[in-house]
């Protein structure tokens, strides 16, 4: 864990849970796994502001914890990779609206704002929501729904304590991981009708929660669907779709690479679908240039049956790296610097002097960009020692290589680095601009009470014109600047997305 | 350089201490075109960047992510998970309305972190959630449960001397200040007193 | 170059420094000069030897005749009969006779003719009781060095045997075993007397190799089609390999208009060299003309920056593809830091951070 991804983690906390849980995360970071009385002395907090921290980042699964030598202590351990997903909770939200919509979307937000919940609270919950948005909705429906997110696996059964002891033991077999439990429609009907009160729900002590790696399946999907659709069509892309969808009935989700999909099957749903016509009037014609693919990615596995497909995902994800990298050298120094790094790439080891030659680049600029990239770190170099003849001077080679794994964890940080730049900047156009800030939400509050008592319209532009047109100004300026440091944030784990799952297939 | 020298143990495997022009010319570096200019002011702070980062695509789509973003950061904000620091408390309460603490089904959590009076009070809410997971799973023996339980009270009622014996364990171990530690210990439990009246009105599972 | 230069100054006996303002980087010019004795020092002053000989003109002819390129020789009857002459004077001969022997040939002629002969070895010339002889130089004992001592002959055998690939200094010292100061003064010797030229290598750019004076070299040394005068033309390169690019595009598009299905779109797609070679020629883009190889070169930068794919046919020859990449542009190229050149020394305090970073600040008011 680098000290730059602390900074990250501690930022992501501030912005969520307030200096306090802050500081508790921050030490645990920094020393690790700890008891309870370690973190007081060293935090000097208020040993209630500690426990009342520790709750809540239990809450949120940010922090786990073991029973101490001593059984009625805790040894408590942060997870900072948890709390960099807090970066990625609004693509999980539009990732379940986009693929059930909104009641599911609800589902998961709620699930995402309180950490964990009982399926009955949380369809009522919903179900107020909608309510709210005047949006039609039965107990049935948003329980149908709920119950599909936890067939699909979007949803898990937290794991729960299997006897009383003052350290819980939270365990779960799998088993119980998907089972959803049975939920009577008319209790919650009652609740709901407020005929019964909330201690009657069925369900109570069985939490879920979310499952993070079945979204991490579909982002991870979804790249590489997007990588065909890009470099060959729609068709291709969609192609590659249905191969992956119909890989899951026959394959671990996370394996190496998938088992044989007979492509006849794949052809039958695009005909069912009949929603790519040029697919299926191409078909063979496509699965040849996708298997032909100078990536690779892609083989037939055998003939039987109209001949089967395998994918090949830690393949795409160290070609997806590679060309992750290639993108930054190309961006950060130029084209002449990206063809040295593909060049080097696909001759493995090179001589400086082959490296001019074959990506035609003068001379010195040839040596300036690849000593610039050797310096970065991009390239590294090997030397080789030769004596090849007993009276001639021996014969130094010095060969440049790339360490892809090296170099992506060297860019991970990076993005890292990005991010702490980019959250640091956001605070700091908040701080300088606070006071005017905090006027517009003063003026925004008092307006909208006064919209509530049913003030009259002028009252209320009076109220809001007490922001000056130059006030107007820097705040829309700040909205501005705002939402670019916001969106690059999103932006950038997207890229650090694909780099980790780079490393996780490794 | 030095060039005398340079020849003199040019022979093969001779050590040469120095490159003789030759061998500078060999390697790129030349006479006199390679000589930086004289520098009579330090380097700009923040060099000429030359090129631009890739722009950003506004989309619909980036629009809602970047309301989900804020709200998730609104709610938590508002909720009772987000902690101010004591001192400022006061300051700023007068902007955000006070929020009612999390409530927390103990049972998922050490009981070292509830509150004093809370986690005499649990013992019973426990013993229900217990009750609650084994008509779930089918009703595990429920004479096991039984015994654990007192075991549990047992614990229960020794759990601050318990507490003392740990803590001077521990101190022992790795620490020089412990008896200090020990009170603060105490003496914090004892602030709780006044906070447990706000968690009285909550709903204690 | 300088030589030329040299005899208009020389015209009514200048001095040293006179002929040093004109001429800064001549000395050598100079000395070669006078070793040829076309100039002769007079105290102070140098003055020309052949004034009484030749027109200044015609000796402006012979001087830039030493400084221009080889050409293939042609000989005419004149110079037949002008060799003929010189094989049947071994002792040498000099201007008179050139008149007895050959009356009918015009002096202009003569001077250009002996000039073309001085140049590419087959005479040389020499002054005796003042006036200028010239002697047949036997091409058979060409390569040996006459008047050399065994170190030059050493060396100059070293460098023959390098063909026109050429020889680097240091690999002549190592076979050689001289050290450097007597090598480089062998060198110097052999290079006056025009037994070897220097060639600037384009591997390195200080790089110098030595290869016999006559030959010409060889394309690795000068580097091919992408050099002029050991500079490698980058630009030219680049256009080239743009339209390459723009070819394969083109490609594909004709093709996809034609449809068909992606099978049939994507192997009409492909191009040999030969048909990029045809379409570069007929562009009329290059000066000189490239080989099928150099194509190959260029269409090989196109594939290095993922804008191609190189797959070999079934013949064994190369195909070339348009591609596209798998990935859209990345999140981390979007904002200054993602290629900030300075990201080593950006830290959290000091001058370089992200508060005050002035790339940011340009880029977030972009």
């Amino acid at each position: 864990m680098s000290t730059v991804f602390g900074k990250v983690v501690k930022l992501i906390l501030l912005e969520r849970f307030g200096p306090v849980v802050e500081q508790v995360g921050s030490y645990l970071f920094q020393y690790g796994t700890n008891p309870l009385l370690y973190i007081m002395k060293y935090t000097e907090l208020p040993l209630s502001k500690i426990k009342e921290s520790l709750c809540i980042l239990i809450k949120y699964n940010l922090v786990t914890f073991v029973t101490n030598k001593n059984e009625n202590l805790a040894n408590y351990t942060l997870k900072p990779d948890r709390i960099l997903l807090m970066l990625r909770y609004p693509k999980y939200n539009n990732l379940i609206k986009k693929k059930f919509g909104d009641e599911s979307e609800m589902i998961i937000e709620e699930v995402l704002q309180r950490g964990y919940w009982t399926a009955s609270e949380l369809i009522l919950k919903v179900i107020e929501r909608l309510k709210k948005n005047e949006q039609a909705t039965s107990v049935s429906l948003v329980k149908d729904k709920f119950k599909s997110l936890v067939v699909a696996k979007y949803l898990v059964r937290m794991p729960y304590p299997k006897d009383d002891k003052p350290v819980p033991d939270l365990q779960i077999q799998d088993n119980e991981l998907y089972i959803f439990p049975d939920i009577d429609n008319k209790i919650l009907a009652q609740i709901n009708a407020g005929a019964e009160s909330m201690d009657k729900i069925p369900d109570k002590g069985i939490y879920w929660t979310i499952n993070f790696d079945r979204f991490h399946q579909d982002m991870r999907d979804k790249i590489i669907v997007t990588a065909f659709t890009k470099k060959i069509d729609d068709n291709a892309g969609k192609f590659v779709e249905l191969l992956l969808r119909q890989m899951y009935i026959r394959t671990m989700p996370w394996a190496d690479s998938s088992n044989p999909v007979p492509i006849l099957e794949i052809k039958d749903i695009i005909r069912k679908q009949e929603t790519h016509k040029q697919l299926l009037a191409f078909f063979d014609q496509y699965v040849n240039v996708i298997e032909q693919d100078n990536s690779n990615l892609i083989r037939k596995a055998g003939e039987a049956s109209g001949g089967s497909f395998q994918i090949f995902m830690k393949e795409a994800f160290i070609q997806f790296a590679w060309e992750t990298i290639e993108q930054i050298v190309l961006e950060k120094y130029d084209s002449k610097a990206a063809r040295i790094f593909r060049l080097v790439k696909s001759k493995k080891h090179i001589e400086p002097d082959q490296i001019q030659k074959l990506a035609m680049i003068p001379a010195k600029e040839a040596k300036r960009l690849s000593y610039l990239l050797l310096e970065e770190n991009f390239l590294q170099i090997q030397e080789l020692k030769k004596s090849n003849t007993n009276n001639g001077p021996n014969k130094t080679f010095t060969l440049f290589h790339i360490n892809l794994e090296q170099v992506v964890r060297m860019t991970l940080e990076h993005c890292y680095k990005t991010l702490f730049n980019i959250m640091t900047r956001k605070n700091h156009e908040k701080e300088i601009n606070k006071r005017i800030i905090v006027k517009k939400q003063r003026v925004d509050t008092i307006a909208m009470d006064m919209r509530e008592k049913g003030a009259e319209e002028g009252q209320i532009s009076d109220i809001e014109e007490m922001i000056t047109p130059p006030e107007r100004e820097i705040l829309e300026r700040i909205d501005i600047t705002l939402k670019k440091l916001n969106t690059v944030e999103l932006e950038v784990d997207e890229t650090i997305f694909l780099l980790q799952i780079y490393l996780m297939y490794q | 350089m030095s060039r005398g020298r340079g020849a003199r143990g040019g022979g093969r495997g001779g050590v040469t201490k120095s490159f003789n022009r030759e061998q500078l010319n060999a390697l790129g570096v030349g006479g006199n075109d390679m000589l930086p200019g004289l520098v009579t002011q330090p380097p700009p702070l923040f060099p000429l960047l030359d090129k631009r980062p890739v722009p950003i695509h506004i989309s619909l789509e980036l629009d809602y992510l970047l309301i989900l973003k804020q709200d998730f950061i609104d709610h938590m904000q508002l909720s009772g998970s987000y902690l101010k620091l004591p001192e400022t408390k006061s300051n700023e309460s007068e902007i955000v309305p006070q929020v009612p603490k999390e409530k927390y089904d103990w049972s998922l959590f050490p009981s070292e972190l509830r509150p004093k009076m809370m986690a005499r009070r649990a013992k019973k809410v426990v013993v229900k959630d217990v009750d609650v997971n084994n008509r779930l799973k089918l009703l595990e023996t429920l004479e096991e449960k039984q015994s654990a339980d007192t075991t549990i009270k047992q614990e229960k009622e020794s759990e601050d001397v318990d507490e003392t014996e740990i803590v001077e364990e521990d101190q022992d171990e790795e620490m020089d200040d412990g008896t200090d530690y020990a009170n603060n210990y105490f003496d914090n439990g004892e602030d709780y007193e006044e906070e447990d009246d706000n968690l009285d009105d909550g709903p204690i599972y | 170059m300088f030589t030329t230069r040299f005899l208009y100054g020389v015209q009514e006996q200048p001095s040293l420094q006179h002929l040093f303002a004109k001429t800064r980087a001549g000395w050598q010019s100079l000395l070669l000069l006078v070793k040829n004795q076309l100039l002769c020092r007079l105290s102070k002053n140098y003055l020309t030897t052949l004034s009484h000989v030749f027109l200044f003109s015609t000796f402006k002819n012979l001087l830039k005749g030493m400084s221009e390129e080889t050409k293939p020789s042609v000989s005419s009857p004149n110079e037949e009969a002008l060799l003929d002459l010189a094989k049947s004077q071994p002792e040498g001969f000099n201007n008179d006779d050139i008149k007895q022997n050959l009356p009918n040939v015009p002096i202009t002629e003569v001077t250009g003719i002996i000039n073309k002969y001085l140049k590419n070895g087959t005479l040389e010339v020499f002054k005796m009781k003042n006036s200028l002889f010239y002697k047949y130089k036997d091409p058979l004992k060409k390569s040996d060095v006459k008047g050399a001592d065994s170190e030059e002959k050493v060396v100059y055998k070293i460098i023959e045997e390098s063909g026109n690939k050429g020889i680097w200094i240091r690999d002549i010292r190592f076979k050689s075993n001289l050290n450097t100061t007597q090598l480089n003064k062998v060198l110097k010797s052999l290079e006056t007397k025009k037994f070897i030229k220097a060639v600037k290598s384009v591997a390195a750019s200080k790089k110098k190799v030595y290869m016999c004076y006559d030959l010409e070299p060889d394309s690795s040394v000068t580097g091919g089609a992408w050099y002029q005068d050991q500079d490698f033309e980058s630009e030219f390169v680049d256009v080239l390999s743009q339209q390459c690019h723009r070819f394969l595009a083109q490609k594909w598009e004709d093709a996809s208009k034609q449809g068909g299905g992606p099978l049939l779109i994507r192997n009409r797609s492909y191009a040999t060299a030969t048909d990029v070679h045809k379409f570069i020629s007929e562009l009329g883009i290059s000066k000189v003309t490239l080989s099928i190889d150099d194509i190959e070169s260029i269409l090989y930068t196109v594939v290095l920056d993922n804008n191609a794919e190189r797959i070999v046919a079934a013949n064994g020859s190369n195909l070339y593809k348009i591609v596209n990449r798998f990935l859209p542009s990345l999140g981390i190229v979007k904002t200054t830091c993602g290629i900030c050149p300075i990201a080593n020394r950006c830290a959290s305090t000091g001058s370089v951070n992200p508060k005050s970073c002035t790339y940011l600040t340009d880029w977030i008011n972009y």
